[in-house]
């Protein structure tokens, strides 16, 4: 028993590198920003006076929480009804709330960039919550998986890999070039939280007649303003509308159970990924199958996933480039862990400069790179032209 | 919460996870069914699970979730899919007597990426339709908004019409139509001024 208990708080509270999350982070952010930026250029009919719903609508939805509760049978109230976080509360004014969404939009390209990532991740958790409390009428699925990611992300050490912080860190000799541990139980609550979705979504549709009549895809297939892409005929038909329906039990309660035991996890996030591709490809549910499929990554320990870049590194071509002079230890730390799967190799003779070859192994990180990397930057610039002027 | 070497985690952080679980669990649950008895004693099977979790939603762990965004309940789909395809159209009469048809945004007629990022009216009307008068009215009033004033004459008489695709159930193909009206309302001039000056874009 105490083997089984201490096996349990390693599985949840153990260490471990942060690629998982980091890699999480970034696909989170984008969505975040895709999501925001949908959400602003509707902003006038969701969330001003003028639109479908103004403050007053928002409260007839969604009233002040009840002040009443049960505990073994017993009744008591409250002295007061708690407040949902909602920053917009209140706020009618046209001008404040474009800041306030463009914030939260800096928020998530923050996030997906790692910089400041502890500040960015709480300003995005706190800016998404805030948007769908102010307005729950718009929300499906989808955006309770976002809020949900937003919050767990500003729970984890999220900065801790895959992000500019980390490259601000190394460079300036702040961090040590060894990967950072980190406690891994917000990464275990994401696939908890996950595997929950999954379970209890399946639970639910055991109730209807349709899902247990092998019918329930019949329906989705046929609702126009669901409708995305072509599907072909047979697809829609008996007995396709059985195996779609019967398979979308079995897969998603795979994704609730199976995923968890490493033989089959490969498989099941593959059976994920197809069911929610076939979902995206033939219905417009916006960002809901990215979502579902980013989570996917938590599945993987960070370790993995740095073994598996890795292999794949070994398979590319490597990208030869010319060190600036003055390049310091911590700098080389810096590129090295800007460059995913390792493809940077020193070439004093024939290589590119840095920022040459940095876009191709990590455009992003090319693009910031007088950000995160500054002085050295600028040194291997300086060496590059000062070689061509000698060519020349 | 992070170091370069294994460390030990809080006794607070493990209350919190245990927590943290119980109330997410508590809350994604389905709720009991009709046909399931409500009590303990009289539940069987996985239904005593359900009104445990029933009667943990009443406890102050509501707050923990309904503040925090935490709240979460999983039934896309289900318990079953939805059968009927619905969307919305105005007819809004002028006070000098002129007829004006006003669309809403009808998801099944709008190009791919137009329809991925106006997805969320399909979402707002569906929910329209389930709920209280005070919001049918609200969406009356916005579509007099959004035909806007004719010279001097303004929307008077708005009527939301709730188009409904009903599909039947295989391996019968086809679908029988109606249209309902939602809601209809009349709105004063003042009326129609109070709605033209709150703060917008």
């Amino acid at each position: 028993m105490r083997k089984f208990l201490s096996g349990v708080d390693r599985y949840w509270f153990g260490y471990g590198s942060a690629e998982a999350i980091g890699l999480f982070r970034i696909l989170i952010g984008f969505l975040s920003l895709v999501s925001g930026w949908m959400m602003f250029i509707q902003r006038e009919d969701w969330y001003s006076e003028r639109g479908f719903v103004p403050l007053a609508t928002q409260r007839t939805w969604s009233p002040p929480l009840a002040r009443g509760n049960d505990i073994f049978g017993q009744h008591f109230n409250i002295p007061f009804s708690p407040p949902r976080i909602n920053l917009l509360a209140g706020v009618t004014n046209p001008t404040a709330i474009d800041v306030f969404l463009l914030l939260v939009l800096l928020a998530a390209l923050l996030t997906m960039l790692g910089l400041w990532t502890r500040a960015a991740t709480i300003a995005l958790a706190l800016g998404t919550i805030s948007i769908h409390h102010r307005n729950p009428i718009v929300l499906h699925g989808g955006d309770s998986v976002l809020r949900l990611a937003c919050i767990y992300l500003a729970l984890a050490p999220s900065g801790a890999a895959c992000s500019l912080d980390r490259l601000i860190g190394l460079a300036k000799g702040r961090l040590s070039a060894e990967p950072k541990l980190v406690s891994l139980w917000p990464q275990r609550l994401i696939q908890i939280n996950i595997a929950i979705v999954y379970f209890t979504t399946v639970w639910i549709k055991w109730y209807g007649d349709d899902w247990r009549n092998g019918l329930a895809t019949w329906y989705p297939n046929r609702l126009g303003e669901f409708k995305r892409f072509w599907v072909p005929d047979f697809l829609i038909h008996p007995p396709f509308v059985q195996i779609t329906t019967y398979g979308t039990l079995l897969t998603e309660l795979a994704l609730a159970t199976l995923v968890f035991a490493k033989p089959y996890r490969k498989w099941v996030l593959l059976g994920g990924i197809l069911m929610h591709g076939y979902i995206d490809y033939s219905m417009n549910i916006p960002l809901f199958s990215y979502l579902m499929c980013s989570y996917y990554i938590c599945f993987y320990e960070g370790s993995e996933i740095r073994g598996w870049a890795a292999r794949v590194g070994k398979k590319l071509k490597s990208i030869p480039y010319k060190p600036g002079k003055e390049e310091t230890d911590e700098q080389k730390a810096a590129i090295k862990a800007a460059d995913p799967f390792g493809r940077l190799r020193v070439d004093r003779t024939s290589g590119s400069n840095l920022v040459q070859a940095l876009w191709k192994a990590n455009p992003v990180a090319a693009l910031l790179a007088p950000f995160w990397l500054g002085k050295s930057v600028r040194t291997a610039g300086t060496t590059a032209s000062n070689t061509n002027e000698a060519s020349a | 919460m992070s170091k370069t070497s294994e460390g030990t985690v809080s006794v607070w952080v493990k209350l919190f996870v245990g927590f943290h679980l119980l109330a997410i669990v508590a809350w994604s649950a389905p709720r009991p069914q009709d046909d399931v008895g409500r009590t303990f004693a009289s539940a069987k099977g996985t239904a005593k699970l359900l009104v445990i979790t029933d009667r943990l939603r009443e406890t102050p762990l509501k707050y923990y979730l309904l503040c925090t965004g935490l709240w979460q309940y999983w039934d896309m789909f289900a318990p079953n899919p939805a059968n009927t395809n619905d969307w919305a159209y105005a007819n809004v009469t002028y006070s000098d007597g002129h007829w004006e048809h006003i669309p809403y945004p009808r998801i099944e007629t709008l190009p791919i990426p137009q329809k991925f990022i106006m997805e969320r009216y399909r979402k707002f009307f569906e929910r329209v339709g389930e709920a209280n008068e005070p919001i049918r009215r609200r969406f009356a009033e916005r579509m007099a908004l959004i035909a806007g004033r004719r010279g001097d004459a303004f929307p008077f008489i708005i009527e939301v019409i709730h188009h409904v695709d009903e599909i039947q159930p295989p391996p019968n193909d086809q679908v029988i139509s109606r249209d309902e009206v939602l809601i209809r309302i009349k709105l004063t001039e003042e009326q129609y001024h109070q709605l033209e000056s709150a703060p917008g874009a």
